[in-house]
């Protein structure tokens, strides 16, 4: 008798290439049938025991050959196995590109409270802000992943794919900014402290960039705002750990961030924000990756409560000098406490993701193959023992 | 797409010959009646007086892309006290066997008039 049989094989070869197990069953089953066939037939034609079955097992072919064209058929039957390169390569990220610009789009509707005049009325929903947008974020990221891997998994699309889809995402997922803050809109020219609480919930920071550039576009190209006071804003945010303030550019520059200062310092006294330190003035400089990652780490060690960032303002300098060639017209001045709070495990969660779930995925994937191999009933039919 | 499998009494002949050759006698074979794998391999044997044969295992992954492309579908039959999986054409696979045949009958037509007029 011969001592291996080939459908088994032709199981094994397909389990360990991660073929799905409802599609290994059905190969199976169809061609132990077919294996069965010939044996029937070589009997018939006079050849019996060991030959009828090596006359069998020659016929239906080499195991691994039948396995590779099985996964051939099995990718080539589906857009996701035959381009997999767009599939698991770029559209991952489009697809967080799109649910970003959705997400943005709701936060243009956010909410504006006047804080400084009347009581927050919902303290405890800024403060449930930030860990309810963070899971929601974690949430995106492990859907999305999920979805591309179940789809790569399904078409029997090569495990390679389903790393990098995840790495894409995990390094997208660096990039997300999550801002729950509530901030306080400070205008000098005027003699009022204009406040508004805003609930931003997090975005990409491609979407972040492109948002904070058609804001400075249209700023500049309407002479009216441009001269305005707005443009003269010192803005403190500050709630819990959210603790920085940005200065734009102004001619009185120096006085104006002096005043800004005293003000939060002020603040700072009466209790309403913590003892700050100042860093990274970086106006009007010329702005590389490289200066984003470091804003980003200024960031991080800024908030007590958020992890690492590279926020609206470090995309759009980013894109300004990118387009334009030219240093930055308006100034960042981050103003906060160092330290790392529970964002930075939020956020090391929400790179990590995509690779845990990956990874959990491919271990189910194996256990379920070695059910697979351990079913004796797969079959069906006898294999060898053709009456 | 083109799976490989089949090859001509010669073997050798060159694979990209047979293009498109499988699922055209695949689709004919499966228009008259519904058949199951083996059936197939046996029949295209039959009726080309084996100058085409199907490597035997190689049928399958065919049959499981054209019912991914919802050309055909199996269903479970028993007949003579044995299951077998049968596969049969849908209208989107009959559709692609109008479009296949006359394809074939204008090439062959082509390659006709050309030899034609080699020996004119």
């Amino acid at each position: 008798m011969p001592d291996h049989n080939p459908v088994k094989e032709l199981q094994r070869r397909l389990v360990e290439r991660g073929c799905p197990a409802k599609v290994v069953r059905k190969i199976v089953r169809e061609t132990a049938e077919h294996y069965e066939d010939l044996q029937r037939a070589a009997q018939a034609q006079g050849l019996a025991g060991d030959q009828a079955i090596a006359y069998a097992a020659e016929k239906l072919g080499k195991p691994n050959e039948l396995a590779e064209r099985h996964l051939e058929a099995l990718r080539k039957s589906s857009w996701w196995g035959r381009c997999p390169q767009f599939a698991f390569g770029v559209l991952p990220l489009l697809v967080m590109l799109e649910l970003g610009l959705q997400y943005y789009s709701l936060n243009r509707g956010g909410m504006p409270i006047n804080l400084d005049r009347k009581p927050i009325p919902y303290p405890q929903l800024v403060e449930w802000a930030y860990p309810a947008f963070y899971l929601a974020a974690i949430v995106v990221t492990a859907t999305v992943t999920f979805f591309f891997a179940r789809q790569a998994l399904r078409y029997g699309v090569a495990r390679r794919w389903l790393w990098i889809t995840a790495g894409l995402l995990a390094i997208h997922g660096v990039f997300l900014q999550i801002h729950a803050s509530s901030g306080i809109g400070l205008s000098l020219n005027q003699p009022l402290i204009l406040a508004n609480q805003k609930v931003a919930p997090g975005h990409p920071m491609e979407i972040d960039g492109i948002s904070l550039m058609s804001d400075r576009v249209a700023l500049f190209h309407s002479e009216q705002e441009y001269s305005s006071d707005y443009r003269y804003e010192v803005r403190p945010v500050g709630l819990k750990g959210d603790k920085y303030w940005k200065l734009y550019e102004s001619p009185d520059l120096e006085e104006k961030i002096s005043q800004g200062v005293a003000e939060l310092s002020q603040r700072s006294l009466r209790g309403q924000l913590p003892s700050h330190t100042l860093h990274d003035p970086g106006w009007t400089t010329t702005w590389s990756f490289g200066a984003v990652w470091q804003r980003a780490w200024t960031n991080r060690a800024g908030r007590l409560n958020s992890g690492f960032q590279v926020d609206r303002d470090d995309a759009g300098n980013l894109l300004w000098t990118m387009w334009t060639g030219d240093m930055v017209p308006w100034p960042v001045v981050s103003y906060g406490l160092p330290g790392l709070g529970y964002g930075d495990v939020f956020q090391a969660i929400n790179i990590a993701s995509p690779l845990l779930i990956v990874a959990a995925m491919l271990a189910w994937r194996r256990r379920k193959g070695k059910q697979l191999l351990r079913e004796s009933s797969l079959i069906g039919v006898k294999l060898t023992d053709v009456a | 797409m083109y799976i490989d499998g089949m090859t001509t009494k010669s073997a050798k002949t060159n694979p990209s010959f047979l293009n498109g050759v499988p699922e055209l006698l695949v689709l004919r074979l499966l228009a008259r009646r519904a058949m199951y794998g083996y059936e197939i391999v046996k029949e295209i044997q039959v009726q080309t007086h084996d100058a085409l044969t199907f490597g035997e295992g190689c049928i399958y992954p065919y049959l499981h892309y054209l019912e991914a492309q919802k050309q055909v579908r199996s269903r479970r039959r028993e007949v003579d006290g044995r299951s077998r999986n049968y596969y049969e054409l849908t209208l989107r696979g009959k559709k692609r066997l109008a479009a296949l045949e006359t394809e074939w009958s204008r090439v062959t037509q082509a390659v006709a008039a050309v030899r034609g007029g080699q020996h004119a």
